[in-house]
Parts: C-alpha cells; structure tokens; sequence
C-alpha cells in the first residue's frame, strides 16, 4: 500500500481529484485512528463505531469538491465523524423512545469489584467513559474534541460552528456536570 | 489549565488557586478527569482503509451505472421527441396543404379523422 511519505495532505487531496485512489488510501492510513477515537468518544464502544468511521471516510471523498483548503483536512474529517455520531445518537434516542427502554442506563453503578474496596484504574476508566456516555451530545462533543481529541478551542469552534463562548460555556458545564457524577467515584 | 489563558487571567487563577482550598480541590478534580478522559481506549478495526476502500468503488460503480443509464435514457427520449416533432409537423403541413388553412375552427365542423390521414397521405404521395 502506497502511503506517500512527504506529501501533505492538500497535495494528497488534489491527487485524489485527479482519480488517483492510492492517495485516499493513504489519507484514510492517516486519520482513521483519529477518527475511530472521536466516535469512540462520542457512542462509546459499540459495533456501529466501524460503520460510522467508515461512512466518515466516504461521506469526505463524496465532499472533496466542497472541500476548501482553509480548514485543516483533520479538522474537516473530524466534523464529518462528529455530525455523523449526532446523527447515530438521535437515532438511537428514537429507538428507545419507540420501544421505551428504561432509564435504569443512566443510573452510574459501580462495577462488581470484590478485588478490593478502592476502585482499579481500569473500572475508573470504565466509569468516566460511561459518565461521558450519559452526557448531553452537545456537551459530549466538547468534550470529546478537547480533551480527547486534544483540538484547541479554535479549532473546536470551527468543527462545531459555534462561538468561542459557547464552546467554553459547554465545556466548563460538561465537566461540572462529570465532577458532579464522578465525585464519589473520585474520592481517595 | 489549556495554557489558553491570556498571562493577566493566569496569574488572577494562580492567586486564586493559592488563596482558596476549595478551588485546588476542584482543579485536583478535573485533573484527574481530564486524564482518566485522555487515557479512554478505542480500538482498531482490522483491514479499515480496504474496507472503506471497497466500498468506494462500489459506489462510484453504482454511480457509473447510474449516469450511463441516465445518458441511455435522454439519448432515447432526444430520438423519440424528434421524431415525434417530425411526425407531427408532416401533420400539420400535410392539413394545411388539404385544408388550406390551420384555423382551429375547422376542427369544430364534424372533423373526420379518418379522411383526414387520407388527405394526408395523398398529399404526401403527390409531392
């Protein structure tokens, strides 16, 4: 597989215009673990994380003419992977309405441990990710983007084409919201 | 805590910090959010780029498909419009050679379609 070391991705994207396919090859090798982490991060581990970072990848070469070079492909790639988990999650959110599933999933529960009275690291883990689960998608966007992703507050602002303010507002409410959820859980 | 800060609100959140217990337990907090946030796993999929790939080519071969069906279809649609144009001019100049004149009122005299094709023919036919 040809993964053109050298080449940016703005030259890789004008080959890719051209026909030449081994160029998206290529920049699907660059960013599909970017994009598996955001989807990861906004529907948690499930099996529609696949299919979705899968569609984000066509749904970019479907858009590549739309595609101007201002924003960082990175930045583009990832809004699409966003937009598409909002999309799942509203999806989802109707399916439960229809077959009213019970609210009992919002309830953080402590994971069986009979190992020891202080939680491991990886239930921790295992309860922050559910925490983040629970979270309102537009707060779970920001926060995904920012701390998992890692992305600036400008470069969330142009991947949720919202305001500065707005992205810190989420941001601060998000993580009140997780200190207010996690608080006994995080207590040493 | 994103060094986004500008130099004047970090040292106000510094002092801050260094005045209030509250607040170092609360920044202690996010830490150990933000980290355990950071740390989450996510797992790859096996033979990624080629499935997406794949599925790529498929589609643009669905698409081919599609456009030379749609090219069939106006090519077809052009054909048969002209010719149905044609037909029908040799129609009406094959009435005004018979009748004289395209006036619509001939139509309302008991018009008979049959002689009229006749006429038509016989028109043709002469020149």
């Amino acid at each position: 597989m040809k993964e053109y070391p050298g080449i940016n991705d703005i030259e890789l994207i004008k080959l890719v215009k051209e026909g030449e396919m081994p160029a998206l090859t290529a920049l699907i090798l660059r960013y599909e673990k970017q994009v598996v982490k955001t989807v990861t991060g906004m529907l948690g581990k499930c099996r529609e994380v696949d299919d979705i970072s899968q569609e984000t990848f066509i749904r970019f070469y479907q858009s590549l003419h739309n595609f101007k070079c201002q924003s960082g492909v990175g930045t583009y790639i990832t809004r699409i992977a966003i937009n598409l988990s909002l999309n799942e999650i509203k999806k989802r959110k109707k399916k439960n309405f229809l077959f009213s599933k019970n609210d009992d999933d919002n309830i953080l529960q402590i994971p069986d441990t009979n190992l020891s009275q202080h939680l491991e690291k990886n239930d921790l883990k295992e309860i922050v990710n559910k925490a983040v689960q629970l979270l309102e998608p537009k707060y779970r966007s920001v926060i995904v983007l920012k701390l998992i992703d890692g992305y600036s507050t400008k470069e969330v602002t142009e991947i949720l084409e919202i305001k500065k303010s707005s992205v810190l507002t989420r941001l601060s409410r998000a993580q009140e919201k997780l200190r207010v959820k996690l608080e006994t859980f995080l207590e040493e | 805590m994103d060094d986004e800060l500008p130099e004047k609100e970090k040292q106000k959140l510094d002092i801050a910090l260094i005045a209030s217990q509250e607040l170092q337990k609360e920044k202690k907090y996010l830490l150990k959010i933000r980290n355990l946030i950071k740390e989450q796993e996510y797992k790859l999929f096996p033979f990624f780029a080629e499935k997406v790939m794949n599925k790529i080519i498929q589609l643009k071969k669905i698409q081919k498909e599609y456009i030379d069906f749609a090219n069939l279809f106006l090519l077809t649609f052009k054909r048969v419009s002209f010719s149905g144009f044609a037909i029908f001019l040799m129609l009406l100049a094959g009435f005004y050679l018979s009748e004289g004149s395209l006036s619509i009122n001939l139509f309302n005299e008991s018009f008979d379609f049959t002689y009229f094709i006749y006429q038509v023919f016989k028109t043709i036919k002469c020149h």
